[in-house]
């Protein structure tokens, strides 16, 4: 790799699992004529390491869970590439898409809504498997038994439907769907910020075990720092559809040198005023620090926009 | 979201329907205040509801029997039918056979048949003043010709090419002579009818004057000048007229000052204002209505005797019905009698030949209707070498129940011989495209002509020559004797010709006869004096 | 005691609705193969009698049994009914499916299309169609079909962008589910109890608008024994006192369209399609 990596981006030596550059949507909203075009993502590049945990942290409508899903190619992004294994996804056919989406999978913020309620908590689980292999029922079945063990369900739970079950068990239930066809990469959109506080630590602990046991990488969206502090081993902070900070997650959240950073940090539960409760991302206090400038690699691995 | 309904189009349908029934109501309600239900003297107009509209006003344009609603009251003609006593008291009708003077005052006919010599009084004028003499009349009667509509077939008893009238003379004021190319026995006839009225040339000219081959649009809805013993007072195409006496008539006034004349096409209509006394007079109901007015004391229901007939004529185009033993079959498959009785509603009289048996010429032993016999219906058949069942489409005019139902009756009992009958509505503005084209196998003709007479009911009926033949129907021998019975002058002789008429017609079962169709009247019990003719005449009703 | 469950479920007034319902199918299937009169068959001896043990609903003009063609218009009205509302909702479906799933410039066609049609209340499109296929059964029962169709197609079309802004169709897509199986598993079920209101409540305008097209003589063509010609038949019979001719279609009319009416309310409140997604709240 001969060409000047794009800010943002690092050297490695063995080659990222994702690779994001310049990496831009533009949203034209409204009627045609009278809304101006909101760029959601703007300029984004990074790349994440197999076997990481990558967390883009930002404020509500900072553009990180369009971000992730241009990822996955769900949203179209406007330009900029994105290779997931040295394969440009954007570029790929659309039936070559559907074949490499069994290798990145998303788990959403919303168990609620992202479960078919017509459907058995086995049929949700082991459908992925009918979308891409020609397994026969009951190896399907076995499969989503296996699945739900995994994500620490009884799997008599999979004859029921996910009226069922409480959150915290739904989202247990879409993280086997997402893993039952063994991807290397899953993108997590804010997995726990709908869940009873008293459930997220469990769901995180589960993410953390299922990384482990199965060699995942993870992209993870959280709004919630304290969770990002104790998931993930890299963050990017995003802020109107830019990225302001990216380093180590020790780094970025101990010793933040972005205003933007310092400000999320300073509306954080605990360390500030209380208005971030879950469900909502913090708002943060003040004027909003600029996002301009450039991103510059501040010491190795630690870029912020200056 | 929840709320999406398809109550919006219940709610339409059912606004549809109310808006159809609403409609079918209002549009044949008269708009009366004045209606005379009181016995003896009424004090509003005499309402006369009478079925069908009229399309145009204009004597020399009208073509059916509806476009003749008003002319014999608005114009004056040479001659006019005799009068007879009616079926019922206090009722006239008129002598298709016999005529009296009109307009003119008396007349002669030469002794070769050919000029006839009318004498007109003497100081008559239009409104205007203009004289009202033998030019005015020549000025009507060439005018009729020269825009050659209906109207001209009528006066010229069907000859048009060349026409039956040579010339016509106003040799003095009072005296016209007119001078035909062949001898024609019917002549009186056609000029009683409506295309024979004398209309004022200055009213005429006023309005567009005469254009060769061309109606007058003006004269569709307005009248042609005051020479009948009423006048239009007012009139609202499609739905009413209002007729007051005319004070210019040459002869006495008319028996009521005013009569209010409402064109109904819907039956139900005409049956409920027939029994609530709204109208005085109804002409035209249907049998069923008519029939359920028999034991009401409200009013009498009276058939008149017209030359109109039900009959089914059959397209000999259509190659079952080219074969006379497929017809003779179908001929003995109808249970007359039971059919009159039930469909029919018992109103006329069974026959079977070329005429009506109010036609002036029809000989009663000649025209028996066919019995009732099945076995010999199946057995002509088999004869005949048609393919059984033997299919075809039965044609009757949509929207007219009576019509509806006897084709079912029809179908019913052709299905007993193994012959299956569909029946097809046809709107009633393709009727007549369709009888010119002889696009059907099979249709229900309820009517007759608007002349009675053998000669010209044959002309459209049966002729072989006559492009007017809508039936398609020859049969040589009945058709020479049919054009020598037309200009014979003789009676014996004339009847002569027409048994001929009706032996060879009977001998080839040219198509289905039923049953003569009365013209139904019903007549409110404060009427005194009504007549019948077969265009309405309300010179002597009250 | 499941009956009674059900009973409390929908209700005495739709009980009495799915009896009325129930005479006239019964009289539908039933009639024909055990009454011994013919719907078509005349009897001349036998014309405009009043009901008797013999002919319950009286005989006609032509002495055809009513009772007997009565049986027959029910058959020919429910028959009707339901093809035309299976058909036109299949197709409203297919449209508003297809206009849902592909927006753009199809999704603007169709819908302008429809709106079209919509713009014609059941009966003009009706008679529109008949000037095209001539006056019959046929074009009446193609009339009422394409009636249905803009109504279903909206309400399929609104139900589907709705559906496909739901997580969980994002979540089917991103599993790589292929197009057509996403549309099959997830988009229609979710559908059909919308559509199954829809076509139940548009039922009794749809019998209603055959029966008012044979009425003005555009509908069915005789003899067929369709209620609304019935209807026809018997109006000037009735104002001559024969009552039972028109009565007895008429009634049954009112009875069918009354019935289907209150079953698909009954069927709405008890099928709300948001019923399923409607527990995302409630966190059992």
């Amino acid at each position: 790799m001969t060409a000047p990596l794009t800010a943002g981006r690092r050297p490695a030596l063995t080659a990222p699992l994702l690779e994001v550059d310049r990496l831009t949507k533009v949203f034209t909203t409204g009627s045609r004529r009278s809304g101006e075009p909101v760029r959601a993502v703007d300029d984004v590049s990074f790349d994440v390491a197999r076997g990481e945990i990558f967390g883009l942290l930002g404020e509500s409508g900072s553009g990180k869970s369009t971000l992730a899903r241009c990822l996955l190619r769900l949203i179209a992004p406007t330009s900029g590439s994105v290779r997931f294994d040295g394969v440009d996804v954007l570029d790929l056919p659309e039936a070559a898409m559907r074949k490499l989406r069994a290798r990145m999978q998303i788990l959403f913020q919303d168990p609620y809504s992202s479960l078919d309620p017509r459907m058995t908590v086995r049929e949700i689980v082991g459908e992925p498997l009918t979308a891409h292999t020609a397994t026969s029922r009951r190896d399907r079945e076995q499969r989503a038994d296996d699945l739900l063990t995994l994500v620490g369900l009884d799997p008599t739970a999979g004859r029921r439907r996910p009226h069922a079950f409480s959150g915290g068990q739904r989202q247990r239930i879409a993280l086997a769907r997402a893993l039952i066809l063994d991807p290397d990469l899953v993108v997590l959109d804010e997995p726990v910020s709908a869940l009873d506080v008293s459930v997220q630590a469990q769901i995180i602990n589960l993410l953390r075990e299922t990384r482990r046991r199965l060699s995942l990488t993870y992209v993870v969206v959280l709004h919630d720092l304290a969770i990002a502090r104790y998931l993930c081993d890299r963050v990017a902070v995003m802020q109107r559809g830019r990225f302001v900070e990216i380093g180590a997650a020790a780094d970025v959240l101990e010793s933040p040198r972005h205003p933007y950073t310092r400000q999320l940090l300073d509306a954080l539960p605990g360390r500030g005023r209380r208005e971030a409760l879950h469900g909502r991302a913090p708002g943060v206090a003040g004027p909003i620090a600029d996002a301009r400038g450039e991103l510059r690699e501040v010491v190795p691995d630690r870029w912020v926009r200056e | 979201m929840r709320n999406v309904r398809i109550r919006p189009l219940l709610a339409a349908t059912l606004a549809m329907t109310a808006l159809v029934a609403a409609a079918c109501g209002s549009g044949s309600t008269p708009a009366s205040d004045g209606t005379g239900d009181g016995g003896g003297d009424r004090e509003g107009p005499l309402v006369v509801n009478i079925l069908g509209a009229p399309t145009t006003l204009d004597p020399a344009a009208a073509c059916g029997v509806n476009d003749m609603h008003l002319a014999d009251n608005l114009y004056a003609r040479l001659v006019d039918y005799a009068t007879l006593p009616g079926p019922a008291e206090g009722t006239t009708t008129f002598d298709p056979s016999s005529f009296e003077p009109s307009l003119a005052k008396s007349w002669e006919i030469s002794d070769d048949g050919l000029v006839y010599t009318f004498t007109l009084p003497d100081g008559l004028t239009f409104p205007s003043g203009e004289p009202l003499d033998a030019a005015a009349v020549k000025y009507s009667l060439d005018r009729t010709q020269a825009m050659g509509l209906c109207g001209n077939r009528y006066l010229n008893d069907q000859f048009v090419d060349p026409p039956l009238i040579s010339s016509i003379e106003a040799v003095e004021p009072t005296v016209l002579r007119i001078t035909l190319r062949q001898p024609n026995q019917n002549f009186l006839q056609a000029l009683a009818q409506p295309a024979a009225a004398v209309v004022d040339p200055q009213v005429i000219e006023a309005n567009g004057g005469i254009v060769e081959g061309a109606a007058n649009e003006y004269f569709a809805n307005h009248s042609a000048g005051a020479t009948g013993p009423f006048v239009l007072e007012e009139y609202e195409p499609g739905r009413s007229a209002t007729l007051v006496a005319n004070p210019d008539f040459y002869g006495d006034p008319p028996a009521s000052e005013r009569i209010e004349v409402n064109f109904i096409t819907d039956t139900s209509t005409m049956l409920l204002q027939a029994r609530n006394g709204t109208a005085d007079v109804t002409v035209g109901i249907s049998k069923a209505a008519a029939r359920s007015l028999e034991e009401d004391p409200c009013c009498t229901v009276v058939p008149f005797s017209s030359a109109l007939a039900l009959d089914i004529a059959l397209n000999w185009e259509f190659e079952p019905f080219a074969n006379p033993l497929v017809r003779e079959a179908l001929t003995y498959a109808f249970p007359y009698e039971d059919m009159l009785a039930s469909v029919g509603h018992g109103y006329g009289e069974p026959f079977y030949g070329p005429l009506a048996p109010d036609m002036p010429g029809f000989n009663p032993d000649l025209s028996e209707q066919r019995p009732y016999d099945p076995d010999r219906a199946r057995q002509l058949l088999e004869d005949s070498g048609v393919t059984l069942p033997l299919q075809f489409e039965l044609s009757i005019p949509a929207g007219q129940e009576e019509l509806a139902e006897f084709a079912t009756a029809v179908q019913s009992v052709l299905a007993e011989i193994d012959v299956a009958v569909t029946i097809r509505e046809i709107p009633p503005a393709e009727r007549a495209a369709i009888l010119d084209s002889g696009a059907y196998d099979a249709i229900v003709i309820a009517g007759g002509p608007a002349m009675v007479d053998a000669g010209y009911f044959l002309a459209y009926d049966m002729s072989c020559e006559s492009p007017a033949n809508i039936t398609g129907i020859c049969v040589p021998e009945a058709d020479e004797n049919w054009a020598l019975a037309r200009q014979t002058l003789d009676e014996t002789e004339r009847q002569g010709h027409w048994d001929a008429v009706m032996q060879a017609w009977v001998a080839a079962s040219p198509k289905l006869k039923f049953w003569s169709i009365p013209a139904m009247v019903v007549i409110d019990e404060s009427m005194t004096s009504v007549h019948y003719a077969i265009h309405p005449n309300f010179y002597s009703w009250k | 005691m499941a009956l009674r469950r059900t009973w409390q479920r929908w209700g005495p007034g739709a009980g009495i609705a799915a009896v009325g319902l129930g005479l006239i199918v019964v009289a539908a299937v039933a009639l024909p193969l055990l009454w011994p009169w013919n719907a078509t068959a005349t009897d001349f001896a036998a014309t405009m009698r009043g009901p008797s043990w013999t002919h319950p609903m009286g005989t006609d003009g032509v002495g055809r049994d009513v009772l007997a063609r009565f049986a027959a218009g029910a058959r020919i009205s429910l028959l009707i009914g339901l093809v035309a509302v299976t058909i036109g909702s299949l197709a409203g479906m297919v449209v508003g499916v297809t206009a849902g799933l592909l927006r753009g410039w199809v999704d603007e066609v169709l819908m302008r299309i429809m709106d079209v049609l919509m713009a014609f209340p059941a009966l003009l499109l009706a008679m529109a169609v008949t000037v095209g296929l001539g006056t019959g059964l046929r074009s009446a029962t193609v009339g009422v079909t394409l009636s249905v169709v803009p109504w279903v197609a909206r309400v399929a079309r609104a139900e589907t962008l709705r559906i496909t802004a739901l997580p969980l169709i994002e979540a089917s897509r991103a599993i790589g589910l292929p197009r057509l199986d996403l549309v099959r598993k997830h988009v229609l079920p979710h559908l059909l109890p919308l559509l199954i209101i829809q076509a139940t409540s548009a039922y009794g305008s749809v019998v209603l608008a055959v029966a008012a097209l044979g009425f003005l003589g555009l509908g069915a063509q005789v003899p067929t024994p369709e209620w609304g010609a019935m209807i026809t038949e018997g109006m000037e019979p009735a104002l001559a006192g024969a009552w039972w001719v028109a009565l007895f279609p008429g009634l049954g009319m009112l009875t069918l369209v009354v019935c289907t009416n209150v079953l698909s309310d009954r069927i709405r409140d008890l099928m709300d399609p948001r019923g399923a997604l409607a527990g995302r709240r409630s966190r059992g």
